[in-house]
């Protein structure tokens, strides 16, 4: 229990949107340090964060967000996809039993297209004798990256707009909304479809689309939360310390209003997912011989008659991911922010 | 509005003229004739500065002049016209799908919080979330039209021939992952609604039930579910071009779809300029209804 605490505290800065007393649980002593606040200077002044929050019990958000996700059984499950996932993708030529691009034209004859599962290959084989098993472990790889960088994108753009948003409000907010609200304008598959246009089909295009494209509804979500954050007393309290503008963003302003936002990015995770099945199923996403999911479901579409599984094996894969996913961030909401329940 | 539109073509001009080749762009990497290339040239003003372009693009989209389809050799603004009606009826059936069965199982779900059927919701409602668009299509087509084929409820599973039977399947398809999220919201705004003090004042007068969910918390959880039907048509637009695409059925979306994997990017450009003008035009609608719908909401 002590470690979770203490994983939560050095991992991440404690986050959340957060009632008034509920504010001291969730600074680091460093934190309450700078905001001054009588108990936090008696209790904790001179200790570093990661020790006095390890020690001490139920101190850090992240600790209660993890205690109260343990026993979301839906969240925990989300977890458990989500590490599988992960794994598969890391490990992948450790698990696939074979090359991916190993056309078998034997193989693929003998079945006149594609084999029905067999002991050997467990899903079957695709229409050039590929083992379908060891693509679909494959294409986990084209899922991670696309969500990872394209959220990372979405975020690191998302995250410095929004927060100049909702810090400094007037003109720069006016600006960056009416910004945000023509990024808005456009569904992930049209802006996807332009890109590729524009810079031609692959991975990168569809990251580089979702990224930029998804980033206003994250620094709306930012700026909403930041309204709300800037206006407590710790954040006057640091002002009045003459913290400067940088200081009072980073240390206290964003570490509390990341709550909303870190529940998005795991569900956008998901979506980033879902937009490049689509793509690929569209035959404009990854380019082939790359194993991607939705360009599986692409190429079973002659075979949905005869062969079915072709098609159920990668929409499976798809449907898991996708699900762990929004368990996940579901199950992150739920404890971030018990009012919600 | 009118920024976000000027906003949204400068955004589609600066991928199309400014990042690729606006040759490539318009000629989708073919080897064009010199003659070809000269009238593209022309017609896009592409010897000029950018700004200047960009002026001469606008100049076309307002007079609805879209260009000319390289394969189809017809104009842009045909070709979508014909596809209108049909995506427009399938969507609107998915919308009225997508706002009965939500709104209902967000009812229920609400007032009969943590029952079976709650429960049941929820995990559906992720689940009808995760589904890909294409493959919930792929497999309906596989269940009504493979596995039941011989039976009473075998279903079309593609084009439009067979009249309103035609709409059950890719309709539901659209509809699948809307009327989810419309579920999970009017659950979230029932809950909040019911907790009002007016909802107690209701009940204390002795009011049935039923009266209390659909006189007075029921219009009240509207607001922000309607909201959110004209924010999700974006996703709606990205869902009808799979679906449509899944499905041969004759709209917007599959000749989109189409066009971009025959390069034909006239079309391409041209539907994405009109759908995300549908797209703005459904926002506006919907903020214009708030007042309708709940007149303390004021636009001074």
């Amino acid at each position: 229990m002590a470690k979770d605490m203490k994983r939560g505290a050095t991992d991440m800065p404690p986050v959340g949107a957060i009632s008034d007393e509920q504010v001291e649980d969730v600074l680091t002593p460093d934190q309450q340090t700078m905001a001054g606040t009588a108990t936090a200077i008696s209790t904790s002044a001179g200790v570093p964060a990661s020790t006095a929050a390890g020690a001490e019990v139920a101190l850090t958000l992240w600790g209660d967000v993890w205690r109260r996700l343990r026993k979301n059984r839906l969240a925990i499950i989300g977890l458990g996809i989500v590490g599988v996932l992960l794994i598969t993708a890391v490990f992948a030529p450790l698990i696939a039993p074979y090359d991916t691009n190993d056309q078998r034209i034997d193989v693929a004859s003998r079945c006149s297209g594609p084999c029905a599962p067999t002991l050997k290959h467990w899903m079957g084989t695709d229409q050039l004798g590929r083992d379908q098993f060891s693509r679909i472990v494959y294409g986990a790889r084209v899922s991670v990256i696309v969500g990872v960088f394209a959220v990372g994108i979405a975020l690191a753009l998302g995250l410095a707009l929004g927060a100049l948003s909702g810090y400094f409000g007037g003109a720069i907010d006016a600006l960056v909304m009416r910004i945000a609200d023509v990024f808005f304008a456009f569904p992930y598959v049209l802006a996807a479809i332009v890109l590729i246009i524009a810079i031609g089909q692959g991975v990168g295009s569809i990251v580089v689309a979702i990224g930029i494209f998804a980033w206003a509804t994250i620094a709306r979500l930012l700026r909403a939360s930041i309204l709300s954050t800037k206006e407590t007393e710790y954040v006057e309290a640091a002002r009045a310390l003459g913290a400067n503008h940088w200081r009072i963003i980073t240390r206290h302003v964003m570490p509390n209003s990341m709550a909303p936002v870190i529940v998005y990015a795991t569900i956008l995770i998901g979506s980033a997912i879902l937009t490049e099945a689509a793509l690929s199923f569209l035959g404009i996403g990854v380019v082939p011989p790359t194993p991607a999911w939705g360009y599986m479901v692409n190429a079973g579409k002659p075979f949905l008659t005869t062969r079915p599984y072709m098609i159920i094996f990668p929409g499976i894969a798809i449907v898991f991911t996708v699900l762990g996913f929004i368990f996940l961030g579901d199950g992150l909401r739920d404890s971030m922010d018990p009012r919600l329940r | 509005m009118i920024p976000v539109v000027f906003g949204a073509t400068l955004i589609l001009f600066v991928m199309l003229f400014a990042l690729g080749n606006p040759i490539d762009s318009i000629g989708g990497e073919r080897n064009l004739d010199r003659s070809v290339r000269q009238t593209i040239i022309d017609k896009y003003h592409l010897d000029d500065s950018l700004p200047k372009q960009y002026i001469s693009y606008m100049g076309n989209l307002a007079k609805g002049d879209l260009g000319e389809s390289i394969l189809q050799r017809r104009p842009v603004k045909r070709i979508l016209g014909d596809g209108m009606p049909w995506s427009l009826k399938l969507a609107l059936t998915a919308i009225a799908i997508e706002t009965f069965f939500g709104i209902v199982a967000g009812v229920i779900s609400a007032v009969r919080r943590y029952s079976f059927l709650d429960v049941f919701t929820t995990i559906g409602t992720s689940v009808l979330v995760a589904i890909p668009v294409f493959w919930l299509g792929l497999m309906l087509q596989l269940l009504f039209g493979v596995f039941l084929r011989n039976t009473f409820i075998h279903l079309p599973v593609s084009g439009v021939d067979a009249g309103w039977r035609s709409f059950i399947l890719p309709a539901l398809t659209l509809a699948s992952v809307f009327t989810a999220i419309t579920a999970r919201l009017t659950r979230t705004t029932m809950l909040e609604v019911m907790r009002q003090d007016y909802i107690r004042t209701a009940a204390a007068k002795g009011l049935p039930e039923r009266t209390i969910v659909y006189k007075h918390a029921l219009r009240n959880a509207m607001i922000p579910v309607i909201t959110n039907i004209g924010l999700d048509f974006g996703s709606l637009i990205g869902g009808a071009i799979l679906t449509e695409t899944v499905f041969s059925w004759p709209g917007i979306g599959r000749e989109l779809a189409l066009a971009v994997l025959r390069k034909d990017n006239p079309i391409v450009i041209g539907g994405t300029i009109i759908l995300i003008m549908a797209f703005l035009l459904v926002n506006l609608l919907v903020d214009i209804s708030y007042g309708f719908l709940d007149p303390r909401i004021r636009y001074d």
